[in-house]
């Protein structure tokens, strides 16, 4: 049976903490709060870490920390960002839409896209089936389409390509 | 690459180092586990004198 190996762990959480916590900033929209998601999310695959390790699923116990640890964190995603007085950059503009959306659509989205993860990976990591993941992100990526164009940014790419993949 | 994740990856781009602190997560998880470990023990020793405790009662009937 896998013991609690301190060493492999901190292995673990230096080649991971990094990814974890940008994906973490996608869903939250906020820094701070996607380092202390990133923080309690590998606190957890602490103590999951022999059954994970057992399975052959410490990067899925990761994901499933992280995806918990954000809904307890930002549930809502963040309001404000620190960088809301600066002038609109495309990346700050998509991120503030993302946290606009509701969690489910956001979990979705930023999994599929960012960390390219396969419909049935991303269902493993929500706890739901393949074809709700792959009605929340159709969903959320016009809900993205919407907030972007509702904030004026017409002009910005509309994934019109992603939009017909995920149908 | 698609386009939104490519967006993604820029808009995702740190905007300052930040390191996870290695001991408070080894001291945090330990005491997790422990705390678990202490419930575990605990429900099955209620469960152990809940067990006895009904046996005494069907012998002493």
């Amino acid at each position: 049976m896998p013991v609690r190996d301190d060493a492999r762990y901190v292995e673990f959480v230096a080649a991971n903490q990094q990814r974890l916590r940008r994906i973490a900033y996608l869903m939250t929209g906020d820094w701070q709060v996607a380092a202390a998601a990133t923080q309690e999310a590998l606190v957890r695959v602490y103590v999951e870490w022999p059954r994970a390790v057992r399975a052959g699923a410490l990067a899925t116990c990761a994901r499933q920390s992280l995806v918990a640890a954000v809904a307890e964190l930002a549930p809502a995603g963040t309001a404000a960002p620190a960088w809301a007085d600066e002038p609109d950059t495309d990346r700050q503009v998509v991120v503030r839409a993302l946290a606009r959306l509701p969690l489910e659509q956001r979990q979705c989205l930023v999994l599929r896209f960012y960390d390219s993860l396969a419909l049935d990976d991303c269902a493993a990591v929500l706890g739901c089936e393949t074809a709700e993941v792959r009605a929340r992100t159709a969903e959320g990526l016009v809900a993205l389409r919407r907030e972007l164009s509702r904030q004026g940014f017409d002009d910005m790419p509309l994934f019109s390509q992603q939009l017909e993949g995920v149908r | 690459m698609s386009e939104l994740r490519e967006i993604m990856l820029d808009a995702a781009t740190p905007d300052r180092d930040w390191l996870a602190d290695h001991h408070a997560l080894l001291h945090e998880g330990r005491r997790r586990v422990r705390r678990r470990r202490l419930a575990i023990a605990t429900a099955a020793a209620a469960a152990t004198v809940l067990a006895a405790a009904l046996a005494v009662a069907v012998a002493s009937r």
